[in-house]
This record gives C-alpha cells, structure tokens and sequence, in this order.
C-alpha cells in the first residue's frame, strides 16, 4: 500500500479515505494522506464531515437489555440440556444390543411381510414366454431341495382354505386324470425316490389334486424341463408322464400310503414337501394343464397385481386381450384352475374386475355383466366394485333390464356411502322406466 | 478466561464447557443487538433475531471450524437472519401512512403525521433523541449492502473479515463504506443535522 512517490492524487487518496479514517493505512501511506489532506482541501473537509458521521453512529450505541440476555442463556441452557437427552436417548438406541436386537426384529418383519409374496410366487404358475432356461432352472433347484419344513405345511394349509370354492373344478380334473385309465399300474414304475414319498405327500396331493402331471416331481424322478417344440412347456422323459400321472393316484386311493402316515379325511392336510413348492408354478403349465392357445387365457387372472390402479391393470389387461375372448367351458374351467392355484379369491376377483371394465369399454354389455357379477361375488367390496357397480347398471340399462339396474344402484348407495350421490343420480334416471 | 480468544471459548463451548458459552454472549451479546438493531430498526425484531442468532450459535456449534473467526461466524448468521427478516417483510410490506414506523419506539411516529406536522424541529431545535432518531432513519435508508458493511464495521470487524463474510472482493466492500458513509452523511443533512 505505500506509495511510489511522496505525493498521492486525489483519486489516491479517494481509495485510502475509508483506511485513514479507521486508521489502517500503514505509517508510510497516513503520512502520504496527511500530506495530501494540507494541499486539498475539499477532501479535508470531506475527511472532517465523515468522521462526524462516523462520531454520530457511534453515539448511538445501545446496549442489549439484559432481560434478553437472561432469556437467551436460559433458552441456551434448554437447549443444551435437550440435546444432552436426545443424545442419551440415541446412545441407548445405537447400544450394540439394541442394535442386533432391532436387526432381528427387522429380520422378522421382513420375513413375515415376505412370506405370502413368496408362497404366492411359488404357487403362481410361471409367465409363458419365460425364457426356458429360467423354467428349468427353478426346478433343477426344487428337485435339488433337501426336504419339507413346516412353514410349507402352513402355507399349504392356508392356500387350500382359500380354494375351498373350488372344489368341483378339482374334482373335474381329478376325473380328467382318472379317465386316462393308465394311472393304476404305472405307480410301480416310480424310482426310489417315488417310494420314498411319504404318505403325506400322497395326502398332499389328494387334496391339491392336479389335473395333470406335474412337472416338478418330474425332476424327482430324473425328467428334465425342457421347452418343448411347441410352446415351451414343460416335456418329460419318455416313459415317465405316465409314471407322473401315477403319483397321484394315491390321492383316490392311497393304497400305498405306510400304515400311520395315512393323513385321515377331514385332517388338515399335511404340507407339501419342499421339493414340491414350485410344483403348482409348473404344474399349471404342464401340457396337461394349458396348451399353447389356453395359456394365455389363464395369465392375465394370474399376473394381476393386487397394487395397481385401475389403469394400470385395465393396461395390463389390454396387453393380453385373449383374456377378453370368450372361453368355451373347458377353458374357463382351466383358466378358474389356473387362478386357483394361483392364490386367493381377491386376485381372481380383481382379474374379473378389469375385464369387467374391458368389456364395458368395448361396448359389450353383457360380458361386463357376467365379469361384474363374478368380481363382486368373490370380492364385494373391493376398491374397484363401486366403478363395477356403476358400470353394470349403465348396462343393465343399455339392456333395458330396469329393474337390476335399479338394484345396482341400491346396492352401490348401500355398500358404498362416498358414491351415494351416483347411486341416486342413477336411480333419478330410471324413475318411471 | 478472560485471555481467552472466542475461537478458544467456541472451543470449550464445543466440548461441553457452557461457561465458555455465557463468556461469549458476554462479549458479543451487545455488539450484535447493535447491528441488528440498526439493520432492522425495530427493538422487538432486533431481540427476537438476537435471541436466534445465539440459539443458532448453540445449536451449530460443532460445524464451527477454529479456521474461521468466530465473529465472523457470528456475523454472519445475524446477517443471514437479517435478510430472511428483510424478504418477509419485503412480502408483507404494506406501509400504512398512519402506521407508526417504529411502534416500539418511544418516539413512534407515523409517517404522515411528520410530513404533515409544521412543529418538526428544525436544526437549531433538535435535540440528542431527535439527532439519534435521524441517525438511525439515515442509516435505514441505506442501500442493505453498505448498511451491512458499515454496521458490522462499526462493530469492530475488520474489511477483510466482512469481504469474507459477505462475498465480496476487499476493494468493494471498501467501496461500499465510503459510499455508505457519503449516503449517510447526506441523508443526515436531509434531516437538519449538520455535518
């Protein structure tokens, strides 16, 4: 800051004003400055009225009152002490034990939360355009499971009270596999493995019937799931689909069921072995089950996902619009067996809902009728019935069928008070018809 | 203690020490009402933001770094609630001419009624509050940036500290005071005082 030369101009000295006046201009340049301050006058006097102002402010200091010092020390000390509890508080809650102890809890929860996804996975049927290795791989892993565990008999036990309604459709596909008439016989033929089946195993098959071979105890039994030429679908070795066939014709007879492992009719029945558990995922695409055409008749009612808006699932729908196609009998009732083994009536019922809604998109009246009536039968009051419910009165209207539509509307103010205003507006429309 | 720097208190204050702490709002306590005060020309503001500035000093205490002073640490978290202060009452400013411009004041006047009031003193008839109160209107009417400079200035922090604190260059900040100072020294004239 020190100047070349003894004497500073005006516009030197503009720049140095504020450090002279706060004196922080080093010896050298304040006595430059004082030098220039002699011969100009106009910044003496500049100099003189600033320190003035300068004086004036500084007159004006005022002291903080001390109520507010006191309260701020006091809020300071609260804070403090606060914070010394919260500290406390988190050093109990990161304490290695609590720790472990909340990582098992969490372990926990994670399981049980987990636990119908997997079971609902594993008894869901795998999408037909999975690749085949994937099929394959999941068996080679069933087949090379060591044993049973109780969790599966659980699960089973759970999944077979949720296909309680679906008796007559099993019983249907028990008397398919009756009626090939090779069954009885063959059973000889199963490998050691087969023999060493348990009765509950056969007991478990005879209530989870299968109306065909299933491909997991296909591994069992030395087969390999391969996709086939046609659908890739699991095929078995030669000379081993009867023998599949025949391992579950126990589930009529039992005859070779070990004394005392015979599970006694009305007994909940025992679990599944764990090798079986990817059984129903195979077993529905077993070329007994669903043939090329069928499947993906069946799909939709499977890959429903319960979290979805109804746009999303109406999308889902219209990616596989086979679903939307009549099904001649056989097919429904394959397609029923397909969703049963998928899980429970609430996911079948959400299939119904949207194709409900697919159907009254599409104008046809009657169908969406027929999916409502189903859908609201399993699941009355699912989030998508009050739409439903809408929708099918809009076409028992179309249908000039009056009086179920006014029905409709009765049902939907009743069950669903947040539509009452539709429900009424529905049944102002149909006053006098 | 007494020796002590702040950073060397803000340190204790940091392992725990609370006196440490009480020393600090000793020292410093009156220095930032003082700028708050003249920033936002309102004792009520000026308490409640003190009050903050200290409890965001308790609460932030382990973010502080010895590197940086700590009335500029200090400064600047007045400064920061300063200017939230300003933004809020930039929102909901609707001055009413028949609003007293400093209702806690004890010389509270409305703005109308000193326009239109023929007994304002003049310069021969101002007293010591009135010489104060047109001090502390100059220094409100200056731009929020020398203001700052200037007030924090007046409170003993040095350029170099307040160019850091502000962000802004030496020379600018410097600048800024002597134009704080000449605005000051004009609208001090404006209002009768002489200068």
């Amino acid at each position: 800051m020190s100047p070349k030369d003894e004497n500073i101009t005006c516009q030197q000295a503009e720049q140095w004003l504020v450090d002279f006046l706060y004196g922080e201009l080093d010896p050298a340049a304040q006595r430059l400055f004082q030098l220039h301050l002699e011969a100009c006058p106009q910044h003496r006097q500049e100099v003189a009225s600033l320190r003035q102002v300068l004086e004036l402010v500084r007159n004006q200091s005022e002291e903080a009152p001390e109520a507010l010092s006191a309260r701020i020390r006091n809020l300071a000390r609260s804070r403090l002490q606060e914070e010394r509890n919260r500290g406390l508080a988190w050093q109990i809650v990161f304490s290695p034990w609590t720790a472990a102890l909340a990582a098992s809890l969490g372990v926990i929860v994670l399981a049980v939360a987990l636990w119908p996804v997997v079971l609902k996975r594993e008894n869901a049927a795998p999408e037909p355009t999975a690749s085949p290795i994937a099929v394959t791989t999941t068996v080679e892993l069933a087949a090379s499971a060591p044993a049973r565990t109780d969790k599966n008999l659980e699960a089973v036990v759970a999944d077979e009270k949720t296909r309680s309604g679906e008796d007559n459709l099993r019983q249907e596909a028990k008397d398919e596999v009756l009626s090939t008439g090779e069954a009885e016989g063959k059973a000889t033929v199963a490998g050691p493995k087969e023999r060493k089946a348990p009765a509950k195993k056969q007991t478990v098959i005879t209530k989870f019937a299968q109306p065909s071979p299933s491909a997991s105890q296909e591994p069992a039994l030395g087969g390999k799931l391969v996709p086939d030429d046609t659908a890739g679908w699991y095929t078995p070795p030669q000379g081993q689909q009867r023998v599949a066939s025949a391992t579950q014709k126990p589930s009529h007879k039992q005859p070779e069921s070990p004394p005392g492992m015979k599970a006694p009719v009305g007994e909940t029945p025992p679990p599944p072995p764990a090798e079986q558990k990817p059984k129903a995922r195979a077993s529905a695409y077993t070329p007994d089950a669903l043939t090329k055409e069928q499947a993906p008749a069946a799909i939709p009612e499977k890959t429903v996902r319960a979290d979805t808006d109804f746009e999303a699932d109406e999308q889902e729908q219209k990616q596989a619009p086979v679903a939307a196609e009549p099904e001649s009998e056989p097919r429904k009732a394959r397609a029923k067996k397909g969703a049963s083994a998928v899980g429970d009536d609430t996911e079948v019922a959400q299939a119904a809902y949207v194709r409900a809604r697919n159907f009254m998109e599409a104008g046809d009246c009657t169908r969406q009728i027929e999916e409502a009536q189903k859908a609201l039968a399993l699941a009355p009051r699912h989030r998508l019935a009050p739409q439903t419910l809408l929708d099918q009165a809009s076409c028992l209207v179309k249908l000039q069928r009056f009086e179920e539509a006014r029905e409709s509307y009765r049902r939907l103010e009743r069950d669903f008070p947040a539509y009452q205003n539709e429900a009424r507006a529905g049944l102002r429309r149909l006053e006098g018809k | 203690m007494e020796n002590l720097s702040d950073e060397s208190l803000m340190e204790m204050f940091q392992q725990g020490d609370e006196s440490a702490f009480e020393k600090l709002l000793q020292r410093h306590q009156s220095g930032v009402y003082r700028f708050l005060l003249r920033f936002c020309a309102n004792r009520d503001t000026a308490a409640e933001l003190c009050q903050e500035t200290w409890l965001r000093v308790v609460a932030a205490r382990r973010k502080f770094e010895r590197r940086s002073k700590f009335t500029t640490w200090l400064y600047t978290i007045a400064r920061n609630l300063c200017i939230d202060q300003h933004r809020r009452s930039l929102k909901r400013r609707a001055v009413s001419l028949e609003a007293p411009e400093n209702p806690g004041g004890e010389n509270a006047m409305a703005p109308i009624d000193r326009i239109a009031d023929p007994s304002q003193p003049t310069d021969e008839h101002l007293d010591e509050s009135r010489r104060a109160q047109a001090v502390s209107e100059a220094i409100g009417s200056l731009p929020s940036k020398q203001r700052e400079v200037l007030l924090m200035r007046e409170e003993g922090l040095p350029f170099e500290e307040i160019a850091r604190l502000v962000g802004a260059p030496l020379n600018t900040v410097k600048s800024r005071m002597r134009y704080a100072l000449q605005k000051l020294r004009d609208e001090l004239r404006l209002r009768g005082v002489e200068v």
